[in-house]
């Protein structure tokens, strides 16, 4: 006789079969004991326990923590929490765009912050000037006593430097609204003669000194910085002059000197000559005349920095091609400049070093 | 937040069968009892930052109440219970009552003795009527492995059921 399997029984307890099937089922039941006892068994392990109630006790403990949580204040970290939880998607959106737009703005500024790399010639023994670096902003120049040198912004200003100046390139300031930058420059210490060529409406800049700050209009002027005070002469155009100490600005007039000393401002109708130091820096750069050809024509600084830039550069290129012609009628004297300016480089370098050497000690001190 | 009246509704619906399944597999009466407890804290807990929905609910309080009961097993020896208040087939004879309340508790020894996840879907298809596909949702398995969990019950019990002499059966 073939017995019945589990499954079949288990269908039948749940009342799961046909009519006939349900009738045969049965029949096999009473003629097999095997299967009988098989469907006992299963009757009892599929028969569902007794349902059993927990105790009232339980809901009133469960209200109690609701009204105590419903009391309790969430902190203001738990809120932001499930704040966020609620809107990731947005916040995960926001950061990206917030990310997106620091990055854009640092990105423009640095575009913006592209410095203007300054010229400097160094004159040699003959009084030929050299191209001999190009100085990033802050950086300091010192030219040695008997050294001098002329260092050419934007192909337009141009700083004739007497021996014995100290002086630093400070980092100019951009203003995009306005389109304009603004250069500044700390002379400490020598003197120094200072001549715009060009008039730029886009570009500014300002010479400070230990007792006085000098905001040129497109002038020409000379300044003498001593432990005596700051002297400026004017020889063409207007000055604005302000006492650092008293913050008293005064604009200057056409061969007048000016001595900004002891928080006074003093104003001497006086002849360029019968002043030593504008005479010394003179007599030192005679015979230099720096025209537009030798600056090179596409010298105007617009808003654009990285045009100004790549005129810059090719301005330079220009220059150099025309001191190399110079040099080649000299060619007799052509490697001793060469070697002339490579030594000055090195001197100014070793002095520049030794002042940042006691710059980092004062400053440890 | 949950509001007190859906918190109580849900209670008065879902709170005898999750105990009920929480004590056929503690087999502890106070164990099942923190069990339920817990269970609705935790919704409570839940519907401070999320939204609760009444569809899906009581698959919230199942899954709680089986991960509750596992973590309560694992600490816990496995303590068998024995029900004095069975409610099987009716009976004839004194001799038949005896020899059925043996029998059922052995059915219950053997249920003790299956592991807590087959445990838990066996009780959940014997006292609460689950399909095999609902019970897959709870407990976030496949229907097969509840097919195959479930003949595998069976089988153990019925052959527990042979050792321990009570019939000769297959």
């Amino acid at each position: 006789m073939k017995h019945i399997n589990y499954s079949t029984l288990l269908s039948y307890i749940k009342g799961e079969l046909k009519h006939n099937d349900d009738d045969t089922i049965k029949l096999h039941v009473m003629q097999c004991q095997l299967c009988a006892n098989n469907l006992k068994a299963l009757g009892m392990i599929t028969k569902t326990q007794r349902q059993y109630s927990p105790s009232p006790k339980i809901l009133s403990n469960i209200l109690d923590y609701y009204h105590q949580s419903l009391l309790t204040k969430s902190t203001f970290f738990d809120t932001f929490k499930a704040f966020i939880t609620l809107h990731r998607i947005v916040f995960a959106l926001a950061t990206i765009i917030i990310a997106a737009g620091i990055a854009l703005v640092l990105l423009s500024y640095r575009s913006n912050s592209i410095t203007i790399p300054h010229v400097l010639y160094m004159a040699d023994k003959s009084g030929h000037y050299i191209k001999s670096d190009t100085i990033k902003e802050g950086r300091r120049i010192t030219i040695p006593e008997t050294k001098w040198a002329m260092l050419v912004v934007n192909n337009d200003i141009v700083f004739q430097l007497a021996g014995g100046v100290d002086m630093v390139i400070m980092r100019s300031h951009y203003n995009k609204n306005a389109g304009t930058k603004k250069f500044n420059y700390s002379l400490e210490k020598g003197t120094i003669n200072i001549k715009t060529n060009h008039h730029h409406t886009s570009m500014h800049y300002e010479v400070k000194t230990p007792d006085a700050n000098i905001q040129p209009l497109g002038t020409e002027f000379y300044i003498n910085v001593s432990p005596e005070g700051t002297h400026i002469y004017i020889v063409e155009g207007k000055v604005l002059l302000t006492d650092t100490a008293t913050k008293v600005t005064i604009e200057t007039e056409v061969g007048k000197l000016y001595t900004i000393s002891q928080t006074q401002i003093s104003s001497f109708d006086i002849e360029k000559y019968s002043l030593q130091w504008v005479n010394d820096i003179d007599a030192r750069f005679n015979n230099v005349t720096i025209t537009d050809e030798d600056l090179g024509s596409s010298s105007i600084l617009t808003s654009d920095v990285n045009n100004n830039e790549t005129t810059m550069y090719q301005s330079q290129i220009d220059n150099t091609e025309k001191s190399n012609t110079q040099s080649s009628a000299l060619n007799s004297q052509d490697k001793e400049d060469k070697d002339n300016a490579k030594e000055m480089r090195n001197d100014m370098k070793h002095d520049e070093l030794k002042l940042m050497k006691k710059e980092a000690k004062q400053k440890h001190r | 937040m949950i509001e007190r009246e859906t918190l109580i509704n849900f209670y008065n619906l879902y709170s005898k069968e999750i105990f009920n399944y929480c004590y056929h597999l503690t087999g502890v009466y106070e164990a099942a009892e923190d069990v339920l407890q817990d269970c609705f804290i935790n919704l409570i807990e839940y519907s401070k930052k999320n939204v609760i929905n009444s569809k899906t609910v009581k698959s919230f309080l199942y899954k709680t109440a089986h991960n509750l009961a596992i973590n309560y097993l694992k600490k816990n020896d496995k303590i068998f219970y024995l029900d004095d208040d069975n409610n099987y087939s009716s009976v004839d004879t004194i001799a038949e009552t005896i020899a059925n309340e043996e029998m059922n508790n052995e059915i219950l020894v053997a249920i003790q003795n299956l592991d807590a996840k087959t445990r838990s879907i066996f009780i959940l298809k014997r006292d609460n009527n689950y399909t095999n596909e609902e019970i897959a949702k709870i407990l976030n398995i496949s229907e097969r492995t509840v097919r195959r969990k479930l003949q595998q019950a069976l089988s153990h019990i019925m052959v527990h059921l042979k050792n321990k002499g009570f019939y000769d059966i297959l």
